[in-house]
């Protein structure tokens, strides 16, 4: 039963991934990428993470991929033929050696890794939003602290560059 | 307990919510017209049945029989599934509203059809996933209104999920749960003991933003008809509409259920003396006294301009909720040590 | 203080208490089906023709309305009476409500008042070329509303003379007393009564 959830689950994941980089028309590309994130969290709930399933929708399918959508939308991108298509066999080439290393580097460490600190019964036991909590503000603390950092730098980037004439004019005036 | 019981217990559950969910949106939109008449002094709907009382149902049917019109250029694939990306979120949210205590059913525990121990989130997760249907409806339209009514949308639902998301984590610090039983039984015992007393602002920003979220007046910007025709389902007609129209009222039903949630105690009765009244009739009271705020602001105030309203959401109701939530925590941390 | 006031909102709450106060005054609009306003005995309607007491037209055929119209929407067809010379009466008479813009300066024009417009003001019809009134359907009309036509020449045209000749003559209007050629008590009338014209009409 899991199993049967879990191969339709992946399979989605993989199939939306390609269809997101291979369709034309952007606003499918946005579609099958919105599925694919649903899809993604029903993986999250299959490892009884449903914090993160929710997080993971209301951050990628609620936040960003409507202000991708956004951009797109205004962009108006309807029928622009893309370049990048007629890459695909350097694409293909790189990713097949890619997975191929993956695979290989799955035969040859097996399955039987140890299961962390961590593992479902203790979850269900403690409380999903709890342990992922307290793990955040204990262990992580500080990828947590500099990540918000990253977050600030990046946003402060982003006023900067938007209102880059602005603080211009306003030297002018002053100088 | 077995399966075939959990999933006979849950299409229950489940066709009973979701009957008086419809039934309400159908009602409130007549509740809507009725107030709004008797606000300016008028009678509202009064043919269709005794004072007008079937005027929904038949106002339904007229709906569903139209003719169902796709403009040429649309992008018919979208246009179809807009008006669903937006029916759905605003429909399975209720499902993990607690909408009586708990009671034994089929030897199961009934009371609400999913208790999620992160409910709360679960519903803003699917609230954030309605705005695709506004967005994409506007696009696939391929009209100017619908895509300035789609695009309009989109900026204010996110900005005002923000204010929404952050005026509930002090309820949330309060109660120190995400189920919304949890934050229910968090207010057990009396009316004084609702959130409503301990967190007014958050309340406040929360009903500001609520309003915004569902795109009401007079923050109905997506919809302005006096500057974009009818917003993002300028161009949907008949059944199409219908999903669009009953995803905004069912939508205000989902924030006043909430609301009365967080802040009003949810079912629990406002003394103790009222306890014979069963749980669903306080919930509600609670979400229908909601309902009529919504009216009553609709009937009280004009339309603000969408800069305002984006500098009002930005510089006003994000600092305040912030701030809100910092003294929240400060306070907790004192009470609890 | 002005601070103060915008945090906790005063003013919108001043103006929801106004709200909230209005919805229980009693309602101001009528349920206009079953419900209907009364209508001043002045008000300009659909317009008709009226007849004499005894049934005869009271039109002359004189055409003064069709001069007096703005927006020339009547056009009378006049003729004598057969076998009565110097008589006259309307054999057509048509009026185009499309066009009638209802200023009632007809009625004024008429000498005769046989002109009077109705308290009818529900004239929208399923073919516009109903809305072309000829000379059947004005006296229908007329007949129809006689008492508001006569309520209408009194308190519109100032008439209280040659409505009821046999009361007086009112001083602002011209009177065509029926003519008496010497045959009978009975007046002779003026003009010709409807059965009398259907067959003048169907002769032809």
């Amino acid at each position: 039963m899991m199993q049967a959830i879990f191969i339709y689950l992946a399979t989605v994941c993989v199939v939306c991934a390609v269809l997101t980089v291979s369709l034309r028309q952007p606003v499918y590309n946005v579609m099958a990428l919105l599925t694919m994130f649903f899809h993604v969290a029903g993986l999250y709930v299959l490892l009884n993470a449903e914090f993160l399933a929710v997080v993971q929708i209301i951050v990628y399918a609620g936040a960003i991929l409507v202000l991708y959508l956004f951009v797109l939308m205004l962009l108006n991108l309807r029928s622009e033929s893309r370049h990048l298509h007629r890459q695909w066999p350097f694409a293909v080439l790189i990713l097949g050696s890619v997975a191929a290393m993956l695979v290989g580097a799955m035969q040859a460490g097996g399955f039987g890794l140890p299961t962390g600190e961590a593992p479902a019964q203790v979850i269900q036991a403690v409380g999903n939003t709890e342990s992922i909590g307290l793990t955040l503000y204990t262990d992580y603390l500080l990828p947590f602290e500099l990540a918000s950092l990253v977050l600030l730098v990046a946003m402060i980037g982003a006023i900067v560059l938007t209102k880059k004439e602005l603080i211009q004019d306003h030297g002018e005036e002053q100088s | 307990m077995e399966l075939g019981t959990t999933v006979l217990l849950a299409v229950i559950q489940i066709a009973v919510v979701m009957g008086v969910v419809l039934l309400s949106v159908a009602y409130m939109t007549y509740a809507e017209r009725k107030v709004l008449s008797f606000m300016q002094d008028r009678l509202g709907p009064m043919e269709v049945g005794p004072w007008g009382l079937l005027q929904p149902i038949a106002d339904g049917l007229k709906l569903f029989m139209k003719e169902d019109i796709i403009p040429s250029g649309a992008n018919k694939i979208i246009f179809a599934v807009a008006p669903i990306i937006c029916l759905i979120p605003a429909l399975i949210g209720f499902a993990v509203v607690p909408y009586s205590e708990g009671f034994s059913l089929l030897g199961g525990t009934g009371g609400t059809i999913t208790d999620l121990n992160v409910g709360l989130l679960y519903i803003f997760a699917f609230a954030s996933v309605g705005a695709y249907g506004v967005i994409l409806g506007g696009w696939a339209s391929n009209s100017k209104y619908a895509l300035l009514g789609g695009l309009r949308s989109g900026a204010q639902v996110i900005s005002y999920e923000l204010v929404i998301g952050l005026s509930i984590v002090g309820v949330l610090l309060l109660s120190e749960s995400l189920s919304l039983r949890a934050i229910t039984e968090h207010q057990d015992g009396g009316f004084w003991h609702w959130n409503l007393w301990v967190q007014p602002v958050a309340f406040v920003t929360y009903v500001i933003a609520a309003v915004a979220e569902t795109n009401r007046l007079p923050f109905d910007m997506p919809e302005a008809e006096s500057e974009l025709v009818a917003g993002f389902f300028t161009e949907y007609s008949g059944m199409r509409f219908a999903f669009f129209f009953l995803a905004e009222y069912a939508n205000m039903i989902l924030v006043s259920c909430l609301a009365s949630v967080l802040f009003l105690g949810g079912y629990e009765a406002p003394a103790e003396f009222l306890n014979f009244v069963p749980g669903f009739v306080w919930l509600a009271l609670k979400t229908w006294a909601l309902l009529f705020f919504f009216i009553w602001i609709r009937g009280t105030f004009p339309r603000v301009r969408f800069d305002q309203l984006m500098k009002f959401g930005w510089k006003v109701l994000i600092p305040v909720a912030l701030v809100n939530i910092l003294v929240t925590a400060v306070g907790v941390y004192i009470v609890n040590n | 203080m002005g601070l103060i006031r915008s945090i906790f909102m005063t003013e919108l709450l001043m103006g929801m208490k106004l709200v909230f106060k209005q919805m229980f005054k009693p309602y101001c609009t009528l349920q206009y089906p079953h419900v209907r306003h009364d209508i001043p005995d002045g008000y300009r309607g659909l317009m008709s023709l009226l007849r004499y007491e005894d049934g005869s037209e009271r039109c002359v055929g004189c055409s003064l309305c069709e001069a007096a119209c703005p927006s020339n929407c009547i056009k009378v067809v006049s003729d004598e009476v057969p076998g009565q010379p110097l008589v006259r009466y309307a054999r057509e008479y048509y009026l185009d409500i499309t066009r009638c813009v209802f200023c009632g300066f007809c009625t004024e024009a008429c000498p005769v008042d046989a002109l009077a417009m109705t308290k009818v003001y529900e004239a929208s019809v399923f073919d516009r070329r109903d809305l072309m009134f000829d000379k059947r359907k004005l006296y229908e009309l007329g007949e129809q509303h006689l008492a508001d036509g006569k309520a209408y020449l009194i308190a519109h045209n100032m008439d209280d003379g040659t409505l009821f000749p046999k009361e007086g003559l009112g001083d602002n209007r011209y009177s065509f007393p029926p003519v008496d050629l010497g045959e009978g008590e009975r007046p002779v009338t003026v003009g010709l009564t409807r059965e009398a014209l259907e067959m003048e009409l169907s002769k032809q």
